[in-house]
């Protein structure tokens, strides 16, 4: 028995004009639009602005999202949206924009803390309208029931998780992925691959999530090296954001692995992009979890575009790593969590702190806060 | 939880995003029953006037709760001389405690609400021990919610719901009864104030209404705004006070504001008349017109006045009764001893000397007798009798004044029962006045006394050809103090004594006159039954 969930999409060129009157229909009067500095200074806000203002609703901005969003500035957007009288949101932006957009819409529902809904199916009251217009090709936030949100306290990501989180409606307009930096696409796409293999070889997939984990495998593959190369790549950027729909869509049912949950402890304590920290322990979790499901990843190799045939399940596994790794190489990621920055004293308590992150339990491979420790040392340098 | 229960719940098959409907669907479910609650309210509280019983106001308040919740049974304990009483109950079967039961035990759930303020939601028990666990097993309720009635800060009583079945009650259904208990505090409070009010008004205005004097209030042009029964009997048509009082004394106080007396006399009664102005905040509302009839008490008073001038003439009477007698002897006895003597020349002044001793005598012998003060016994009596005492009286007086008195008396007059001695004090009052009326008369005076009878009454006419009476004081002519004569004359007593006394013995004194030309006072007095 399984479920899968999904806002309504709308994709494609030019679609983010969309968004002002996809609020409207769901009866929207006042739109607090969530963004970041990023973004508005990408130009992207705009046009959603623009949009809202062509279906004559009411706008508020609110752009005090970090790359990390915390606590504090949920609370804060909350706080704009009770203020100004909204009863709509649209988040414009990365995972930190929709995820604090999620978040304000939880806190205006249901009041209280965010900490009061980490976990599971915690949020007791439905959200206002939510549109979320993805502007990274990465983090699948516009699609799933996840919100990620830095507890500025205990410094730790909390996971939050409740089907109210799937947003509306997620408008995906490939146009505005021509404004990312090399970096910042190289970054997100890794976060894709990352959502693609574990939900593929989550314990929790099912034939719904493994079409959509496999087809956004196949696509970042192939069109992640292209849109790092470049800009103005149309196909290679409508190809990607096609892709972390896809991923988007696959985790959202299928949850995640030890990677993710590696990935949400270390961005609670420091700030390094999401994607960077995926990209650097997606093949360490690879190789854990190898045994326990060789023959999924002999499908990812082959979806990586490797040739596997005459190899054994391990062989072309080993080989699906190696593609992750070159692929980081390839476009440029880094590699090692030592040069991002990260201190081995870390280790211990970020190995005891991950092993309680909701993507934990769909790892394929039981694991023990030693093995994650062992990873996190492996991936240092 | 185990790891498959924790996936189970991450890919969420057993929870579905929250959606509006269902939220709305909340929503509206308790706006509607806030509403029913609300229009509850409301029709409690409009069906409640100040006029109805409480057992009414229960019934209203359960047969409306009805349709939303199923109370059994409505209590009420009310706060009443000093202790928490049992009250009324609706229905009315449904009381094991009697109305006015003491709830006044440590154990009474009652009581406990009562000090404590607070509302009190009971499950009934088998092993309860309360003191109205009892009354609430017998009548097979459940559950039993009790909540303070307060008024004006005071808690005044409890008030009771009781269901057969179990309660389950939110908070929202608390609040409701909380305040439905408020709002029937207050009712309470207004209909037994405004019984108070009632009561005292009525009785005040019963007080009112029995005063056996005239009361009338009245506006500041005399009209009639409110008269007692009293009034009402004696004036029942009248609007204005001006057509039966004159105005002069109304319109002084009025102005002066300050009360003002007079006495009246109206159809034949005297009146003491007060008026006393009505002020509302400094400012004159009205008038409040006080008449309280003395005619009665005039009459006693006279009869007072004139008894005591009889019993003073009385006693006089008999001392110089007694100091004449012993000298008139004398004179008598010589006259009669020196008429033996007499010669021609001297035998018609002895007989004169003995003449007038006589008479002397005579006089005081009527003189005691008329003013002898006895118990009045009534015997059969002659009217002539009377008039024969009354005459020896005043006779000569009326020779003085050269009156011609002229005599016609039926000898064959039928008996009365009365007092000679009263009928003679009759006698004599008509007389005198008739003298006096001819008094100051030119050319020829006459007093015509005629006895009569037919066959129910004996008269005795008095007839003057003297001055008369003008019309307007022929009313007043009866009324004690009344007087036409100069004060060392008249005392204004004769005629109101001897109205009295002919009323006493069942017969009447009327007048008839004509201003210069004479009167005729007629004495009219019930035929003696012969009873053979």
């Amino acid at each position: 028995m399984y479920k899968f969930v999904m806002p309504e999409v709308i994709f494609g060129s030019g679609s983010i004009y969309q968004a002002g009157e996809c609020c409207k229909r769901l009866g929207a009067r006042h739109v607090l639009v969530v963004t970041d500095r990023g973004v508005m200074d990408a130009g992207w806000t705009d046009p959603v602005l623009e949009s809202c203002r062509k279906a004559g609703l009411a706008a508020t901005l609110f752009h005090e999202v970090s790359v990390n969003p915390t606590d504090v500035e949920a609370a804060a957007c909350a706080e704009t949206y009770k203020e100004s009288g909204c009863d709509a949101i649209i988040a414009v932006g990365g995972g930190s924009a929709i995820d604090s957009g999620k978040a304000a819409a939880a806190l205006v529902a249901n009041g209280g803390h965010i900490r009061d809904y980490e976990g599971v199916d915690r949020i007791l009251s439905p959200l206002p309208p939510l549109v979320m217009v993805p502007t990274t090709a990465g983090s699948g936030s516009e699609v799933s029931q996840f919100s990620v949100i830095v507890d500025s306290v205990r410094q730790k990501k909390m996971t939050i998780v409740s089907k109210s989180l799937v947003p509306d409606i997620a408008v995906i307009d490939p146009d505005v992925l021509a404004t990312k930096s090399a970096r910042l696409t190289a970054t997100t796409g890794l976060d894709v691959i990352t959502h693609a293999i574990e939900s593929f070889v989550s314990i929790a997939a099912t034939p719904m999530t493994d079409v959509q984990a496999k087809n956004a495998l196949a696509l970042a593959a192939r069109f992640l090296r292209p849109s790092v190369a470049s800009k103005y790549n149309k196909e290679a950027k409508e190809k990607m954001a096609m892709a972390s729909l896809q991923a988007g869509l696959a985790f959202s049912n299928a949850i995640l692995g030890a990677a993710h949950a590696m990935s949400h402890t270390i961005g609670g304590r420091f700030p390094f992009l999401h994607g960077d920290i995926n990209a650097v322990l997606l093949p360490h979790v690879m190789e854990f979890n190898l045994i326990a499901c060789p023959e999924k990843f002999r499908e990812v190799a082959l979806l990586m575009g490797e040739n596997v045939t005459r190899l054994s399940d391990r062989e072309a596994g080993e080989k699906a790593i190696q593609s992750v790794k070159k692929l980081a190489v390839d476009i440029g990621a880094p590699l090692t969590l030592a040069e991002m920055g990260f201190h081995a004293s870390a280790i211990p308590e970020i190995s005891e702190i991950a092993l309680t992150d909701a993507c934990m339990i769909t790892n394929p491979r039981d694991i023990s806060a030693a093995e994650v420790a062992a990873l996190l040392t492996r991936a240092l340098a | 939880m185990n790891r498959p229960e924790m996936i189970h719940l991450l890919t969420g098959v057993q929870s579905s995003k929250l959606n509006y409907y269902t939220e709305l669907k909340k929503t509206i479910g308790e706006l509607q029953k806030k509403n029913r609650q609300l229009e509850i309210m409301n029709t409690i509280m409009h069906s409640f006037n100040v006029n109805m019983s409480i057992q009414d106001m229960l019934k209203q308040t359960q047969e409306t709760l009805q349709s939303v919740y199923k109370i059994d049974r409505l209590s009420l304990a009310m706060w009443e001389d000093g202790a928490l009483k049992m009250a009324d109950v609706y229905p009315e079967k449904a009381s094991f405690l009697r109305k006015g039961t003491v709830l006044s035990s440590e154990n009474s759930l009652y009581a406990r609400v009562f000090s404590s303020g607070q509302d009190l939601l009971h499950s009934v028990q088998k092993g309860d021990d309360f003191f109205e666990s009892e009354a609430f097993q017998a009548l097979g309720f459940q559950s039993v919610w009790l909540f303070p009635l307060s008024s004006r800060g005071m808690i005044t009583g409890v008030l009771g719901l009781a269901t057969r079945e179990i309660f389950s009650f939110s908070e929202e259904d608390r609040s409701f009864f909380d305040h439905l208990s408020g709002q029937f505090a207050v009712c309470i409070e207004n209909a037994r104030l405004y019984h108070e009010v009632l009561l005292s008004e009525s009785r005040w205005a019963s007080t009112f209404r029995a005063v056996p004097d005239s009361i009338l209030v009245t506006d500041l042009d005399g009209t009639i705004l409110t008269r007692n029964d009293s009034a009402a009997q004696s004036w029942p048509f009248e609007q204005t006070i001006c057509t039966f009082l004159k105005p002069d004394r109304f319109h002084e106080a009025v102005q002066t504001e300050l009360p003002c007396f007079e006495e009246v006399s109206i159809q034949n009664k005297v009146y003491e008349c007060a008026y006393y102005p009505m002020l509302e905040d400094g400012e004159l509302k009205g008038m409040i017109v006080y008449l309280k009839n003395i005619t009665e008490k005039q009459f006693m008073q006279a009869q007072i006045i004139h008894s005591g001038q009889l019993a003073a003439i009385g006693e006089m009477a008999a001392g110089v009764a007694h100091e004449l007698n012993n000298p008139l002897t004398a004179i008598l006895g010589n006259a009669q001893l020196l008429l033996r003597l007499a010669t021609n020349e001297t035998k018609p002044l002895l007989e004169d000397i003995e003449e007038c001793g006589k008479r002397c005598r005579t006089i005081i012998r009527s003189l005691l007798a008329f003013s002898r003060q006895e118990p009045s016994s009534f015997h059969p009596c002659s009217l002539n009798d009377a008039i024969y005492e009354a005459l020896r009286l005043t006779g000569r007086q009326m020779e003085k004044q050269r009156i011609q008195l002229l005599i016609e008396l039926n000898e064959q007059l039928p008996l009365v029962n009365g007092n000679l001695q009263q009928l003679s004090q009759i006698a004599v009052n008509l007389f005198i006045n008739a003298k006096d009326a001819c008094s100051e008369m030119q050319g020829e005076k006459r007093v015509w006394v005629k006895t009569e009878a037919d066959q129910h009454f004996v008269y005795l006419h008095v007839q003057d050809n003297g001055c008369g009476i003008d019309a307007d004081k022929l009313d007043e002519i009866f009324h004690p103090f009344f007087t036409t004569k100069s004060a060392h004359n008249g005392t204004g007593l004769g005629l109101s004594v001897s109205i009295g006394i002919a009323e006493s013995h069942g017969g009447t004194l009327t007048v008839k006159s004509q201003p210069q030309k004479g009167s005729t006072f007629t004495l009219a007095l019930p035929v003696l039954e012969r009873t053979e």
